[in-house]
């Protein structure tokens, strides 16, 4: 029976590291094509890597199953670091990235189809049945770091509504997903 | 504010997305609430859906090694000589902790304005010169409301003979852990090191922060959580370690600062 993610972060908090070479085998392809998202740069989202798991590594007891998932845990930890990083760059640099497609755009051409999980086509479909707006507002939080005011001044809307679609389109992708 | 006000901000929580006060109101919330601790982590799950959505890429296969390397190096380190690694950081003697009595001193809260005003002084022309308002607005307030939280403190560090140009500010949240520290002067990091932070608690624990670079022109700006045994720390120290950060201070001291 395979290990549950549980199981090999109690391992890891153990100090077994093939355990957490098995956790980095798992999940080092969703979490590094995360990274390249945010970051749009091979070198740093290396480097955020390392340190996902070298704090995975280091902080392994703290995770705290009644607190959420293992997957959600290690996602969190690279969102994180990825957009403090971001943050860190200069303006311009920034502004350079907003060019950059956004995954929605990018996943919903058909022809770019080469790798699609299972789980890549429930949210994909999930995302396509809520609202444009809903949908923009919580790419932005998620993708781009970007807080509640920076999303009403880059989409001019006023900062109620982008809270509120935040708030909506959560909780109708959460909906959509338990389905 | 009552649980339904709450509840309302739980959907910002799992994103990450709420304003640092709100932020915190919601935590010590969540202290309380179970309920509210149930469906934030149904939320959080729901936003962690969403990286699903980049297509995945795979990394180079030498990572792999070099992070299982730099982990056996840790182990092999704090197994080693766990004392003699500690022992640089604690050259300064922690002072005693002495709990804070309740009433005001208003000569600490007159110095502590002073303090947030300078900060506040100096980061605004810090981000004026850089030009990123955007950002550096949330920052401010982001510093403004943890020292304005009641088990907020500001230690200030200063460079060490390895760095004498190098100072920085560390403002942290006793309550919460939630700490950001500001670093100016301080040399580029070599390839494959880093900064990190270290907090030293007054029996001498040495725990580990969180890793850190600096821009072009030396600054730097960390975003950590201070782990709940470390949060009545006196003194913080900077080393430079491995890029990925490691569990026992290893390398040289360029920051050091105590609690006045």
């Amino acid at each position: 029976m395979p290990t549950s993610d549980t199981e090999l972060l109690r391992a890891i908090a153990s100090g077994d590291s093939g355990a957490l070479a098995e956790l980095y085998d798992r999940y080092r392809s969703i979490l590094f094509g995360l990274l390249l998202r945010i970051l749009h740069d091979s070198a740093e989202a290396e480097d955020v890597l390392q340190e996902v798991f070298i704090q995975t590594w280091r902080r392994a007891s703290a995770f705290d199953e009644s607190r959420g998932k293992a997957f959600t845990w290690l996602v969190t930890i690279a969102r994180s670091r990825a957009i403090d990083r971001l943050r860190s760059r200069s303006a311009q640099e920034r502004t350079a990235l907003r060019a950059a497609p956004d995954p929605w755009e990018k996943v919903s051409d058909a022809s770019d189809d080469a790798v699609r999980s299972e789980e890549g086509e429930r949210v994909r479909r999930a995302l396509a049945e809520i609202s444009e707006e809903q949908r923009q507002t919580l790419l932005l939080a998620y993708f781009e770091g970007l807080s509640q005011t920076e999303i009403a001044e880059r989409t001019s809307t006023p900062l109620g509504t982008v809270k509120t679609r935040t708030r909506a389109g959560l909780l109708r992708l959460r909906e959509l997903l338990s389905r | 504010m009552s649980h339904e006000d709450y509840k309302g901000m739980l959907e910002l929580e799992a994103l990450d997305a709420l304003e640092a006060i709100e932020g915190r109101a919601v935590r010590e919330h969540l202290e309380d609430c179970a309920e509210c601790r149930a469906e934030l982590r149904e939320l959080r799950d729901t936003a962690a859906m969403l990286a699903h959505l980049v297509p995945a890429a795979t990394p180079p296969a030498h990572l792999r090694a070099r992070i299982l390397d730099a982990v056996a190096a840790e182990d092999q380190k704090s197994s080693a000589q766990p004392e003699t690694d500690t022992q640089p950081l604690k050259e300064k003697e922690p002072l005693p902790f002495v709990p804070r009595r309740a009433s005001y001193n208003w000569g600490a809260l007159l110095a502590a304005s002073v303090l947030i005003g300078a900060l506040l002084v100096s980061l605004f022309l810090v981000w004026q010169r850089k030009n990123q308002a955007e950002a550096e607005l949330a920052r401010e307030r982001e510093v403004r409301e943890l020292l304005s939280a009641p088990g907020s403190n500001m230690v200030m560090l200063a460079g060490t003979e390895t760095a004498p140009q190098a100072r920085a500010k560390l403002a942290y949240d006793r309550q919460t852990g939630r700490a950001v520290l500001f670093a100016d002067g301080l040399p580029p990091a070599p390839a494959g090191k880093a900064y990190q932070l270290w907090f030293i608690t007054p029996d001498g624990k040495v725990l580990p922060g969180g890793v850190f670079a600096t821009n072009q022109s030396g600054q730097a700006e960390m975003r950590d959580q201070i782990p709940a045994e470390g949060r009545n720390a006196q003194t913080f120290a900077v080393t430079l370690e491995p890029a990925g950060g490691v569990r026992v201070a290893t390398g040289a001291k360029y920051l050091l600062g105590s609690k006045s």
